[in-house]
């Protein structure tokens, strides 16, 4: 079994990036416009307070053909797979 | 009072008629086209979809065509060498190996055509109960494929809190282009022992949840399990084994476990934000499966909304896995160059069972030309890296043209 090789640089800043940098900016932007609470707040919704939810941008899924190729790509390109709904069609892809 | 009532049912009729007059159309079509290509020449992906959308009494019938042609050269698993101590006829499933040089069987090239067509039914069974069912057949030249759904979903009165379950069952067949055969897991190349075709059975089932939190705010939780059997190698990848100066001794078909568990929890949130059109739509996926492989898997959206008819879509994936237990880059050999192989017959050098870590940055535009139509437009740039394999690096560009035409 061979051990894991160091990142190239150019690997490591992203990965500093995203797993250091964009968290951190992204919860000081969340907390200073206080999103967090804003999102996790339960309230009682009646029928009538619903229109924005039901806005085609609001939707689990906006667009069913940007689901399918994604998951297509990554499963293709990726050791994992599924989660977010029922799969179907496989391939022998390269 | 009569009057009022009267008055009461006069305007419940003429808002039900409005309703009925402002239903949407019946009749959807999406279609989309898109272009991967990955640097280097390596694989290019020419993809055509149709999603014929029928919507009548509630019930929704959705119709999927895809086509697919992939071509290219994709790594085999052999290390990168211009020396090698063997000659074979190495793998098929290709039109040949594409490296640098004779003895570089690091790459093969390959054309291939899949076609795929499936549909999904939805059902309201009653005011709060939905049952779904579908199937999808998809064919290559290499793969076949077969796979039924079905699910249900319940929501509760208020409809703010909804749960689904589905159980899927996949069939697929696996066997190398030319021949029709797969070839002895583990087996030496040099000396191809062929089987027949790969059979691999899917099992996979999912639990959810959907919850209104508050009027700009959804959230979703799944958790998945899926359980396969049979075939699981790739008929095409292979391992080397190579001496103290690099060079290839032997090289080795892939050889993975026969069964496969995976498990997934899967989280999403969509928000729009206070007192602005725009919404984000934030998730997470939790992976672990029996190979060994967890995966963090965290994916960004934000829908800014230009005009009422145009928007923006940046777009921001990471995802990183460990490598599978039994990944391995090569095998050594010992003093009398005899290659050591695992004791227990498991191995794969498939650069998709190395630890890597995968970035995706995404645009999209969307624009409604008419009411009843819209063209979105998106670009990705997805840029891959393996921790073991000698290709360290994949990175690759994504366009995507979509048409939507209601009717």
């Amino acid at each position: 079994m061979n051990r894991s090789r160091p990142l190239s640089p150019y690997y490591l800043r992203l990965y500093v990036l995203f797993t250091r940098v964009l968290p951190v900016a992204g919860l000081l932007a969340l907390s200073a416009c206080s999103t967090t609470g804003e999102i996790f707040s339960l309230d009682e919704v009646k029928p009538w307070e619903r229109g924005t939810l039901a806005q085609e941008d609001m939707q689990l899924i906006t667009d069913a053909m940007d689901q399918s190729v994604d998951d297509h790509i990554y499963f293709s390109k990726e050791g994992s797979k599924g989660g977010s709904g029922i799969q179907g069609g496989g391939c022998g892809c390269n | 009072m009569s009057g009022f009532k009267n008055k009461l049912a006069l305007a419940t009729l003429s808002l039900v008629t409005a309703n009925a007059q402002a239903e949407d159309p019946a009749w959807e079509v999406d279609t989309s086209y898109l272009s991967y290509v990955e640097t280097n020449n390596r694989v290019s992906v020419a993809k055509s979809m149709a999603n014929l959308t029928r919507i009548k009494n509630g019930n929704e019938l959705v119709v999927n065509l895809v086509h697919d042609t992939m071509s290219g050269a994709s790594p085999t698993g052999a290390v990168r060498s211009a020396n090698s101590a063997v000659t074979f006829t190495g793998v098929s499933g290709g039109t040949g190996f594409a490296a640098g040089t004779a003895s570089d069987y690091s790459l093969s090239t390959f054309e291939d055509t899949r076609i795929q067509a499936g549909f999904n039914l939805t059902r309201p069974t009653s005011r709060t109960l939905a049952i779904n069912y579908g199937a999808v057949v998809s064919q290559e030249s290499d793969y076949d494929s077969f796979g039924a759904s079905a699910g249900i979903t319940r929501e509760r009165d208020d409809k703010l809190v909804s749960v689904t379950a589905g159980l899927s069952a996949t069939f697929d067949s696996i066997y190398q282009s030319e021949s029709g055969n797969t070839p002895q897991p583990l087996g030496d190349v040099s000396q191809t022992q062929a089987f027949g075709k790969g059979q691999r059975n899917t099992v996979e089932a999912l639990v959810g949840g959907t919850r209104v939190l508050n009027k700009q705010t959804i959230a979703q939780l799944n958790v998945s399990l899926s359980l396969s059997e049979g075939y699981h190698s790739d008929p095409y990848k292979i391992i080397s084994a190579t001496d103290a100066d690099n060079r290839i001794v032997a090289n080795f078909h892939d050889s993975r476990p026969e069964s496969r568990l995976r498990s997934s929890l899967f989280g999403k949130v969509v928000h729009q934000l206070n007192d602005t059109p725009h919404s984000i739509h934030l998730s997470y996926r939790l992976y672990h499966d029996d190979w060994g492989i967890n995966s963090h898997t965290a994916d960004f959206r934000y829908h800014r909304k230009l005009t009422q008819r145009q928007y923006l879509e940046p777009h921001v994936r990471v995802y990183r896995q460990s490598q599978a237990d039994f990944y391995y880059k090569r095998f050594y050999v010992d003093e009398g160059l005899n290659p050591i192989l695992p004791i227990d017959g498991i191995a794969s050098s498939d650069y998709r069972l190395d630890a890597m870590t995968s970035v995706t940055l995404g645009m999209k535009y969307g624009i409604a030309l008419t009411k009843n139509t819209d063209l979105r437009l998106r670009a990705e740039y997805l840029a891959q890296s393996f921790s073991n394999d000698d290709y360290d690096e994949n990175n690759a560009v994504v366009f995507q043209t979509s048409f939507k035409y209601k009717f």
